[in-house]
Parts: structure tokens; sequence; C-alpha cells
């Protein structure tokens, strides 16, 4: 594996979009990702597409800092169509070129977060076999002991005449490997086409009012499903990304909204969470905001009606995804947000929704089932895994979310957690949501999660509880009240009170962590004994 | 758990270190919004560390960057916290 350093010297603003170049050489192929991307970046040639505190790139600068990549990419003497390319990247004019550039040399971008632990990066490595791994010198780690980087500044190559041919792949060719955690514990790559991409983009811009002025304050890494779906959406609308660094914190992030006039902002459940716990929002205008998504989980509906009611006149969109689908499938409509309350809203355009019982059967309005997902933006399936790919989609394009949901008469679906969730207790089937709905329902201070835990042969629950404010959580009054309305099966064993509960890298409830709290389970992997250091 | 400074830098600088190896090359002075280490996992993270061993509680202006920019900082906060009486 070749590794590239891509370095930004002086942002020097050129004319040249290499779009032209390509087009002279054959029409470019409207279903490539790339091509549309280069198509935008010459209408918007002038216009900011990444924009920082410092400086901002312009759509004719990234385009021609992609060309820069696609060059280096396609000038290797292994060079193949379809090759896979790492990019560990932080969000940055770099990425963004680093993106379209693989593409546009007919290879396959597989983003990696760049905190990826060094095991996890392993496997993903052997997996994916990328040929070239594209990283930012600040991000160069030196134990990487691969080759020799080969550094490339970028944009310095503007104007050089093409003689290279334009990207050939298009439509189903895949385009992006998604890596996702496995129910297994082994990384799953989620494989997406250029149509994926480009069809859960444009449904997405039909659906959000997403124009040529917006500027997005980014907080999602690009390299995340959620991220990505940002990332395109906003360049095929040629809107601008608004980058800044430090908005770790609540206080930063309304700052940076205000001070860098964003006028939309999308982030996962718990950000928001932080947003109202530490931050405070609403306290001061935001004048350009225009709109706020939330996406990658479920969000409480009196937290989702607390941000819409702070940030009016902007609106609140609630929105429901999948790495699987390449990003959104369904979103609720902001006036419904009252109406329908914790609704993940409707399929959005191109997306066909259908609640399934075990046999692929629709099932009616009002009875919950298995919800399944059909359109463009259905994934190809899992890289090298025929197995989990035929578990996960059907013949006739249908995938298995995994996620429990029912429809209403109207057409709007609601969640009920994961099917994977599912417990069999005394031979009863148990959803540890039926449980952790109790509770919050009873007691809305208090966040609950609960896990199944095996006491001999039998599975019995273990529920975690964390404040969601200053007040202190009465466990006695918790344990009545599950007493009182739970059969003794659906009991839990135990109460254990924690002050936050531990999140994945997806900034979901980490179950997995959780279920190692459990009092007398095993506290340490093998595994994390392997990669710790002395 | 005791809060003198070098218990408190010795605790802090550990669980910073021990996030990774991204993390061991930390020193009390890193800047860590700058070097990109802190993000809001390892924020939360320390709020709650500091939260449960040294009853130290956050309140929204006190999440900020000036507490948490270097875990010398961070160090600082918390023993003027502890010096202080608590509400």
């Amino acid at each position: 594996m070749d590794i590239l350093l891509l370095q930004i010297d002086t942002v020097v603003e050129g004319p040249t979009v290499p779009a032209a170049g390509y087009r002279a050489n054959s029409p470019l192929i409207s279903t490539n990702l790339a091509a549309r991307f280069l198509d935008v970046a010459e209408a918007r040639s002038s216009h900011p597409a990444v924009a920082t505190r410092v400086g901002s790139f312009s759509y004719s600068w990234v385009a021609r800092a992609a060309d820069c990549v696609r060059r280096y990419l396609c000038s290797r003497p292994q060079h193949a169509a379809g090759a896979r390319v790492a990019l560990q990247l932080s969000n940055s004019a770099e990425y963004v070129a680093a993106f379209y550039g693989t593409l546009l040399a007919d290879c396959v971008a597989v983003p990696l977060p760049i905190s990826l632990e060094e095991r996890r990066m392993r496997e993903i490595l052997q997996l994916s076999k990328p040929d070239v791994l594209i990283i930012k010198p600040a991000d160069f780690n030196t134990s990487l002991k691969y080759s020799t980087p080969f550094t490339l500044r970028l944009a310095e190559m503007s104007g050089q005449q093409d003689s290279l041919s334009p990207p050939r792949r298009q439509g189903q060719d895949l385009a992006m490997l998604l890596f996702t955690s496995g129910s297994m514990g082994m990384p799953k790559g989620v494989m997406l086409s250029h149509q994926n991409l480009l069809a859960n983009a444009d449904s997405i811009l039909h659906e959000l009012p997403i124009s040529p002025d917006d500027r997005a304050l980014v907080v999602l890494p690009f390299c995340h499903a959620f991220g990505n779906s940002i990332l395109q959406t906003h360049v095929l609308a040629g809107a601008t990304l608004l980058l800044d660094r430090g908005l770790t914190f609540p206080s930063s992030i309304l700052e940076a909204l205000r001070e860098l006039e964003a006028t939309s902002f999308s982030a996962v459940p718990e950000v928001y969470g932080m947003l109202l716990k530490y931050g405070r929002l609403g306290e001061r205008p935001l004048p350009a905001l225009r709109y706020m998504t939330v996406a990658g989980g479920e969000l409480r509906h009196d937290l989702a009606a607390e941000i819409a009611r702070r940030i009016e006149p902007a609106s609140f969109h609630v929105m429901y995804g999948q790495s699987e689908a390449t990003a959104r499938l369904a979103s609720l409509p902001p006036q419904q947000l009252h109406i329908r309350r914790g609704s993940i809203g409707r399929p959005i355009s191109g997306v066909e929704f259908a609640v399934m019982d075990d046999s692929n059967r629709e099932l009616p309005a009002n009875t919950v089932g298995m919800l399944c997902a059909r359109g463009k933006n259905v994934m190809l399936g899992y890289w090298q895994d025929p197995a989990a790919t035929a578990d996960t989609l059907s013949v006739d394009g249908w995938l298995r979310t995994g996620d429990l949901a029912h429809r209403d008469e109207d057409g709007f679906f609601f969640l009920h957690g994961r099917a994977n969730l599912l417990v069999k207790v005394q031979g009863h089937r148990v959803h540890p949501a039926e449980i952790e709905g109790l509770v919050e329902a009873g007691f809305p201070q208090t966040s609950a999660v609960a896990i199944a835990t095996s006491r001999g042969d039998e599975t019995r629950f273990v529920l975690f509880l964390a404040p969601r404010d200053d007040r202190p959580i009465d466990v006695a009054k918790i344990r009545e009240a599950c007493q009182k309305e739970l059969p003794p099966y659906k009991q839990p064993l135990h109460y254990e009170v924690i002050e936050r509960f531990p999140l994945t890298s997806g900034y979901k409830i980490d179950r997995a962590a959780l279920a190692l709290l459990v009092p007398g389970a095993r506290r340490v992997q093998p595994d994390d004994i392997l990669t710790q250091s002395p | 758990m005791t809060a003198d400074r070098k218990g408190l830098e010795g605790d802090l600088m550990h669980f910073v270190q021990s996030r990774g190896a991204r993390y061991t090359q930390a020193t009390l002075q890193t800047d860590l919004l700058e070097s990109g280490l802190l993000d809001s996992l390892l924020l939360m993270d320390l709020i709650f560390h500091i939260e449960e061993a040294y009853g130290v509680r956050f309140d929204s202006d006190q999440v900020n960057p000036s507490n948490f920019r270097t875990i010398e900082d961070t160090v600082t906060f918390v023993l003027k916290q502890k010096s202080m009486p608590q509400a």
C-alpha cells in the first residue's frame, strides 16, 4: 500500500475547471458522482465549496485539487479501475479533493476515521486491501510502516493539458466502501454505488430546503454515512460547507453558527442533548439559521420539541437513516412534529417503506414488524460477505433495516427498537425497549437502558439508569414501578445508576460496553489485552 | 480522590493518554483543541470522570475551551472549584 500525503502550500485561485478538459476527450457520464461534481464545480466556479475562519476554497480550486489526486492515482503503474483508495483525513478541503479525485480515477473511496484504533485499522485494511492510503501531513503516523510517503501539493498543477481518460465507472459500479460495526464484532463494509450516492443526495435535496447559498456548519465526520450525506448533498447543490476547529463544545458550536452565519446544522441526538444540557441554544438569536436536522439515532420527542421551539423560526427536521441505505431514508415534516409524536416521518422521495413479518409479507397499519426499505439508495451489499448480504437484502430489493416499526393510517412510521435486541426470557420474547420505555415514561429525568445478561442458564435484564439533569435518581421508586407494571420475567434483576452511558464512535449508546459493566461480567476482553501498550 | 495539583495532573494525564495511540504523546501543555485530540466523546468522558472522582460539577458556562484547552487548564479549573464551597 502506498501512502499519499496531501499538502496545501498556498491557495492559488485559478479559473480552470478540468471538466472541459475531460469533455474534450469524451462526454462525462451523468451517473458518475464525480462527473456530477465537476458539472457543479464548473457552474459554481468561484463560489466557496469549503469555508473556514481563515479562508475558503472555491469550487474551481477543489476541482483542480481533485484533478491532482486523480493524476497521481492514474499515473501509478499498478493503477486499475475499482482499486480501493483509503482516505484517512479529517473534514477539510483535502478530504473533498481526495474523495472526488478517487472517483475521477475510477477508484473506490474507503473513508476511515482519523482516530481509528490500530486493531480496527488493521482489520479494515486487510478486508479492503487498498492500493493507496491518503492522509494529511499533520495526521501522518510514523508507526505506519508501509512505504515512503509521496507528497502531493494540491492544485499546483492547474491548467495542464489532460491526456488521461475521463472516468468510466457509473451507475451500479462500486464508488465507496463504508465500514460499520458488524453484529459479530468484525467490521462490515457497506458497498455504495455511484447511483446509490446520487439517488440519496437527490432525494434529500428534494426533501430539505438546501439551496446554492446554503452554508452548512459541519460537525459530523465525512467518513460517516451521515457526514458523507451532508457533503454530497451540499456539493451537488453548489452550496458551502463550513468547517471550524474546536466544535467540541456546545458553546463553540453556537458561536460558530452565529459568527460563520451558518444557515443549517445537522447532528446526531447526543450532540443535541449536549447543546441542551451545556449550551444555551436559543438564548441569542441565530438570524442566518434556516434549519437543523437530526439523524443517526432516536431523539426523544420532548427534546426534539424543545430544540424546535428554541430555534424558531428556523425549522427542525427529524430524519431516519442507515448506512445500508447510503444515508437517509425518512423525514418528519417540521409541521408534523407535534402531531406525530415520536414519528420518524415518511420515506423521502425515491424511497419505499414497508413493515413486514418474518416471511417478508407486508403487515397492515398499526402492526409492529420489520421496517424494510427499497429504492435506488439501497446498498449493493456487504463487501465480500454474501451471507450477510443475503440476510439483509431480499431478491426483490428490500433492505431489512433491523429496526422494528409500525405505520399509522396516514403513512407515518414509528420505531419500536432494534429487532436483534430481542431477548427470550423463559420462553417469552422481550425487547429491552419495553422496560426502558416504561421507566422513561414514568421518570422523564432518567435515561434507561436494559441489558440482557445471563444468570446461570437463564437470561435476565440489568437496568442501567443515567440522569438527564441534576435531579437524583430514585431507584426505589423505579423498581417499584417495574414491579407494578411488568411481569416478573421482564423485571430487571439489578439496577445500576451511572453518570452517563458509554457511546460508540457513532455516538450511539454502546450496549456492548454497558454489558461489560454488568456486575460480575468479565470486564477485560482478551482482545483489549493484546492492543494495550505495556 | 485527593486533589493536590501533582496527583490531579497525573490522574488526568493518565486518563487522556490511555485513550489510544494518538493520545500517548499528550503532555500537560498540549493544546488538545489545536491537536484535534479533544472530541466531544473525550470531553464528555472527562466531565464524567471529574464529576465522579472529584465531586466537581460543571455548569454550562464552564464547559468551554478555556477550561479544557490543555490538561493543565482543566487541573487549574478543578482545583479552583475544589477550593470554593460547593453549592
